[in-house]
């Protein structure tokens, strides 16, 4: 069986004027049939355009009222993150969901606030979450996931195309990926940090000959 | 007319219906609930707190010459400051501003930076950060002056103190704001920074950092 491999790629910052796919597209020219590209889920949203200043929000009652109960650890502790959850999945929804995983808290069940507030409640980046100059800014999730990786894949040759959100405290969630993809495995591969942090510019990783190490996973566990 | 609420308290709560209570009476109690949640939520905001910065000024290093030339010379000192808050704060810009104007004086060139000394750049931008509670670094103040005409040491002769503020863009649980921290570097002591160096290093040698 072919080694598994993990590259990632240096990019230059990426911003609003830049197209996701074209960048992918230039950086996954040597991919094979078994071969993954990844992509860090900030700069796809960044990518998008979906950044905000604190400037450009007003936080409103309800967000002031809820960010206090935020563990301090949590883009949505300050009002500006939670005002801009709030405008991203209804103030309603996440008032509720913060309720019902206050009440589940009381019953040892965690983690039923980003469950039921949204994707956005769980990708959100506060200021100082993404690298410079995108520190100075909220930055989503990024805006339909799977569409965005569809149209990656269908640029590029290759297995597949994941957007993961990754970070060095042993988090490697999949935000989204193309049909054949095991997000468990791949979460596994990907859960050292291979992108770094932001300041070093690799938004990228390659996964060489992932098709055969999922396939050697999947028979390992039947 | 007597208040529906003394019928209401003589009512116990075994006999009474929701019909028997007068609406100004429900309305009343209803604007005391929320009153009171409101309070217990000042008093929690209260007692959670705000994460808030302080530069201390008192325990700034002495300036020194890190490099200089005929016309010109670099003086840097550090100094720390931590979130002495009682939440995270996230310190999202901080710059300087010197305040010498030219009809002050006119012999020098002034610029002023900072930067944290985990992160030395010489672009004049500060990296967002969040700080826990009494977390904190130092940071790097650089003063880069340059005589307008002449020699740098002529143009230090007169030089009045140089008052130097640090703006913090500052935020927490609460909406973001501005602060400012005052410091003052004396002319003597600018003066007496340039002629340690050149009693240190030869003339020739501070010349060839230009």
């Amino acid at each position: 069986m072919s080694k598994i491999e993990i590259i990632p790629v240096e990019t230059r910052i990426l911003t609003p004027k830049d197209d996701i796919a074209e960048i992918m597209q230039q950086c996954g020219k040597d991919l094979g049939p078994d071969d993954i590209i990844t992509v860090a889920e900030s700069v796809v949203a960044i990518t998008q355009g979906k950044v905000l200043r604190y400037e450009d929000l007003k936080p409103g009652t309800l967000a002031r009222l809820l960010n206090r109960f935020i563990a301090k650890e949590g883009s949505l502790a300050g009002i500006y993150g939670m005002q801009a959850c709030m405008l991203a999945e209804g103030q309603w929804r996440v008032a509720f969901a913060l309720l019902v995983g206050m009440i589940g808290k009381l019953f040892g069940i965690r983690g039923l606030f980003y469950r039921l507030a949204g994707a956005q409640a769980r990708l959100i980046d506060d200021v100082s979450g993404t690298c410079p100059p995108f520190d100075k800014y909220i930055v989503y999730g990024p805006h339909e996931p799977k569409l965005e990786v569809a149209r990656i894949h269908a640029k590029l040759n290759c297995f597949g195309v994941a957007i993961a959100d990754v970070n060095d405290l042993k988090r490697a969630l999949i935000v989204a990926s193309t049909a054949g993809i095991d997000d468990a495995v791949l979460s596994k591969l990907l859960i050292d940090n291979p992108f770094g942090n932001g300041n070093q510019k690799r938004p990228i990783c390659i996964v060489k000959n992932f098709r055969q190490a999922m396939a050697a996973h999947q028979e390992q566990g039947a | 007319m007597t208040c529906g609420a003394t019928t209401w308290c003589t009512t116990t709560w075994s006999t009474m219906s929701w019909k028997m209570i007068p609406w100004c009476t429900l309305a009343l109690y209803v604007l005391l609930a929320i009153l009171v949640v409101y309070y217990l939520y000042l008093l929690f905001a209260k007692l959670q707190g705000e994460g808030h910065f302080t530069f201390d000024v008192s325990k700034r290093s002495p300036l020194k010459v890190v490099r200089g030339s005929v016309h010109g010379v670099e003086l840097s000192c550090q100094l720390p400051f931590s979130n002495d808050g009682k939440q995270f704060g996230a310190l999202i810009d901080v710059f300087t501003r010197h305040y010498l104007p030219r009809e002050q004086y006119d012999a020098l060139e002034i610029d002023t930076d900072i930067y944290r000394v985990s992160d030395p750049r010489t672009e004049k931008y500060w990296d967002a950060k969040i700080f826990y509670v009494g977390e904190g670094e130092d940071v790097v103040i650089n003063i880069r002056l340059v005589a307008k005409s002449g020699d740098i040491v002529t143009a230090l002769a007169e030089m009045p103190d140089l008052p130097l503020d640090i703006f913090q863009k500052t935020c927490s649980r609460s909406d973001y704001y501005y602060e400012r921290t005052y410091l003052t570097f004396s002319g003597d002591e600018i003066r007496a920074a340039v002629k340690e160096a050149l009693d240190e290093a030869p003339t020739e040698e501070v010349t060839e950092n230009e």
